[in-house]
């Protein structure tokens, strides 16, 4: 009938979180939940990946929609990226998000692709997408980080065995806007702040989150702390759209007559997890506006860099970068 | 409830329909009620489904793993969707799903059981080819037409939403979707002129 | 090979495809403007062989205009040749007294003495021979003389080969114009400005012609800059799969201006003075960005395409690429 298609599953479209959780429960590490699906759909159609129960995600409305209280706004993990680019108090308070929404992928990914799924992506190495048995795959080896293999999408920090990156937009935005992620599992909720949300391949190899089988990230809380603060985004990539980023920043900071009183920065794609700088943020913390901070904050945010044998590229795109975010 | 003497396969298949719930087709497979409260799978799936597709309603056996594409493509016979990569990295799929232009081969088709699905072969009327359609034409948008139809929904989803583009506007509207003629610039001069002619 | 038909429509058939350059029609008016014919009055039968298709070039090789053209020509001419003789015969006097006029021959001394299309197309029928295809030249190709069994009897048939003058090879030309703006410190370029001028001979189908300068544009910018095929040369694992590595250019990546233009020179090869136009329009995007880029940069600067931001990046750092020198197919 049809050619290309994903292997058979069980099909499951649960429409409240109890149920969600229920079959979670049941089927532990068999279960995968999805969103959106595209970073799914791709694993199951090149059979890299296969689970025999499927959560469709998409017929919970809690788990949707952009609630705002007195302490700063909480956003549904199944909201799509559509939605938080154009919602009007994303854009008010924390446009930093909106931006970095906008800048995911092409129009219909953004329409069907949801935060929580863009937060919980897979990483993109594409030796692993692929299919190949490396580390982060289950097996003994690492393909990427060879004399000549061929990485230039990946890390300059936190190699640990596993030299891939965080391809997220938002997630470096989630970082420095203090975010916390409201996980639930049929024991409870629990909160985790964003910085450790995130997890490189010296705490977990197989995972990019915290997210263990039988947990589901159900929301974000985003203070007030940086609201209406002064936010920069920018995101290089091969192409003006659909590509994830070779390097991405992301910036909020507090400035009184001139001077930073209080920032925040987190890159993306250069490490497994975002990376917040805070180097950067303690040396600029007081300094004013101008290019010498600007300059300082470059050369700073570079230290340490380990390139790989095609990635070196991206120390000199992370340093202009966190420039120009300090010149604005 | 539903014990096992008194139901027949038609019937449990028309309840199962008709009163909206799900219940496994495992469950069913396996003689295991659907509602004992041991082996209660909440949430699963039936195989005859129901569509709403360019304002007609189909029916077709879809499995838990088809995508829209494929359930257009394959089951309902609209194949003008087109399947360029079938990864979502292309367009040539899009549809609109209640007026949202969403790729068709990274959409479940159980997923889109109660929505609207408008195909490229759902715009015309009695009155003739839609505007974008028209456009396409007077313009000479497409060159090997393949992602055509693709391209159209994408339009017609922006004019549907903003009725007077600028050019960067379509730009940006259209960017989920690829050509590969390169034939971006005659699209959007299609947009354009549907525009300015009011849709 | 053409035919008119007893309602007096002129058929065109062709053996090109369609990959989109339209370029199957446009040749086919050729035709009709030997025969004077309104274009409404004409249908180009193409893409189904059942329908008597000749042994034609297909659409490809930036041939097709140049060599379709002329033999679209030669068809033609042999119509109307054969549209006089008939006329002669029926009407009397010499072949070469009539002229054609709005789809009617007629006596050029006595415009009374004249025959529609139509008309001609059924004396045709009745005359048989070559003139409605039961005899055909043998230097013909074995698929046209199929071609002409197949529609023999059902009108007037012209079909010749192609015997025309040919001196040397007639290649088409084109020179492309940009200009962009470069990012030294994200090694991004926009490109404000494009231009590309073709040398296709005589134009037939301007917007046809603009769609593929634009289209060619496109690619030849992607091939400069965006595609590559990176093996891993240790395991042979190819690292471009699917759309999101083998970058084609997006909508977002064109230039905001797309110029075009031609210079319109006739080649004498060709009757109508029209050349192929193809792969040149893609070859000076491509060298045109890559000059940009230089330019903007300061001087040749690289040898390897496509070149990407890695490799601006690290020249205006100073630092080394990350390739060898004389490696391809890696990052």
């Amino acid at each position: 009938m049809s050619k290309d298609m994903m292997p058979n599953f069980e099909l499951y479209q649960p429409e409240t979180l109890e149920n969600l959780l229920q079959l979670l429960d049941r089927y532990g590490d068999q279960a995968w939940p999805i969103a959106g699906g595209h970073d799914s759909f791709d694993w199951f159609k090149d059979r890299a990946k296969y689970y025999p129960y499927v959560i469709d995600l998409n017929g919970i409305a809690e788990l949707k929609g952009i609630q705002e209280d007195e302490s700063g706004i909480v956003i549904g993990a199944m909201t799509s990226l559509t939605e938080i680019e154009e919602n009007t108090i994303v854009n008010e308070k924390f446009s930093l998000l909106s931006q970095a929404a906008a800048r995911v992928a092409s129009p219909q990914i953004r329409h069907a692709g949801t935060i929580g799924g863009n937060l919980n992506q897979d990483t993109r190495c594409w030796y692993y997408r692929y299919g190949v048995d490396c580390y982060r795959a289950g097996g003994n080896t690492c393909y990427a980080d060879t004399p000549e293999g061929q990485n230039r999408e990946h890390c300059l920090w936190g190699a640990s065995r596993c030299v891939a990156v965080s391809p997220s937009d938002v997630a470096p935005a989630m970082v420095v806007l203090d975010a916390t992620m409201v996980i639930a599992s049929s024991s409870g909720t629990r909160e985790v702040s964003a910085e450790d949300f995130f997890i490189g391949p010296e705490v977990d190899i197989e995972r990019m989150t915290v997210i263990e089988p039988g947990e589901i990230l159900v929301s974000i809380k985003i203070p007030n702390t940086w609201a209406n603060a002064s936010f920069y985004f920018e995101k290089v990539a091969d192409r003006n759209t659909w590509d994830f980023p070779l390097v991405n920043i992301s910036r909020a900071m507090f400035v009184e007559n001139g001077s930073i009183t209080r920032i925040r920065m987190a890159a993306g794609a250069v490490q497994c997890t975002p990376r917040r700088l805070e180097v950067v943020e303690q040396v600029v913390t007081g300094s004013p506006v101008n290019e010498e901070t600007a300059e300082l904050a470059g050369e700073v945010a570079i230290r340490g860099a380990i390139p790989l044998n095609f990635n070196h590229f991206k120390i000199p795109l992370l340093q202009n970068l966190v420039k120009r975010a300090l010149r604005v | 409830m539903l014990s096992r003497t008194k139901t027949s396969r038609r019937s449990f298949i028309k309840g199962v329909i008709a009163s909206g719930a799900a219940a496994s087709s495992t469950a069913y497979m396996f003689g295991v009620s659907g509602c004992s409260n041991q082996e209660v799978a909440i949430g699963g799936v039936e195989r005859l489904i129901s569509l709403n597709v360019n304002g007609v309603t189909r029916n077709v056996d879809a499995l838990p793993n088809e995508t829209l594409a494929m359930t257009l493509r394959y089951k309902l016979g609209l194949t003008g969707t087109k399947l360029g990569c079938d990864r979502g990295e292309c367009g040539a799929c899009t549809v609109l799903i209640d007026g949202v232009n969403l790729y068709a081969c990274s959409t479940l088709t159980h997923s889109v059981r109660s929505k609207q699905i408008t195909t490229i072969e759902g715009l015309e009327t009695s009155d003739g080819l839609h505007p974008v359609q028209q456009a396409m034409i007077d313009e000479l948008g497409p060159q090997c037409g393949f992602c055509t139809p693709g391209q159209i929904m994408s339009a017609v989803s922006l004019l549907n939403k903003n009725p007077n583009p600028t050019r960067d506007d379509v730009r940006r509207a259209l960017s989920g979707n690829l050509c590969r003629c390169g034939a971006y610039d005659h699209y959007i001069n299609a947009v354009m002129l549907a525009a300015q002619r009011g849709v | 090979m053409v035919r008119i038909d007893s309602d007096g429509i002129l058929h065109i058939h062709t053996g090109v495809g369609n990959l989109g350059t339209y370029s199957h029609t446009s040749t086919a008016r050729v035709a009709a403007e030997v025969l004077g014919y309104n274009w409404d009055h004409c249908v180009v039968e193409r893409g189904d062989s059942r329908k008597g298709l000749p042994w034609n070039l297909g659409q490809f090789g930036s041939n097709t205009s140049f060599t379709m053209t002329r033999t679209n020509y030669a068809a033609a001419m042999d119509a109307v040749n054969k549209i006089k003789n008939i006329a002669a015969l029926t009407l009397g006097g010499d072949a070469d007294d009539y002229i054609l006029f709005e789809e009617t021959v007629r006596h050029d001394a006595n415009e009374d003495q004249s025959l529609t299309y139509a008309e001609i197309a059924s004396l045709a029928i009745d005359l048989g021979g070559q003139f409605s295809g039961e005899e055909f030249p043998d230097e013909l190709n074995d698929m046209t003389k199929r071609a002409v069994r197949q529609l023999v009897g059902s009108g007037l048939i012209g079909v010749a080969k192609d015997n025309l003058e040919r001196n040397g090879s007639v290649a088409a030309l084109a020179a492309g114009f940009m200009e962009i703006e470069l990012d030294t410190e994200t090694g991004d370029w926009e490109i404000l400005d494009y231009l590309g001028v073709a040398d296709c001979g005589t134009v037939m189908h301007p917007l046809g012609l603009a769609s593929q300068i634009k289209g060619a544009a496109i690619m030849g910018i992607g091939l400069a800059s965006l595609e590559r095929h990176i093996f891993d040369p240790q395991n042979g694992l190819p690292a471009y799969l699917g759309l999101c590595q083998s970058k084609l250019p997006t909508y977002l990546d064109i230039p905001a201006k797309l110029d075009w233009s031609a210079v319109e020179i006739e080649d004498p090869s060709s009757p109508i003075g029209a050349k192929g136009i193809g792969e040149p329009i893609q070859g000076c995007a491509s060298a045109a960005l890559l000059c940009a880029i230089s330019d903007a940069l300061g001087g040749h600067t690289f040898n390897r395409t496509p070149v990407v931001k890695d490799m601006i990046l690290n020249y205006v750092s100073g630092n080394q690429q990350s390739h060898k020198p004389l490696q391809v197919n890696t990052a």
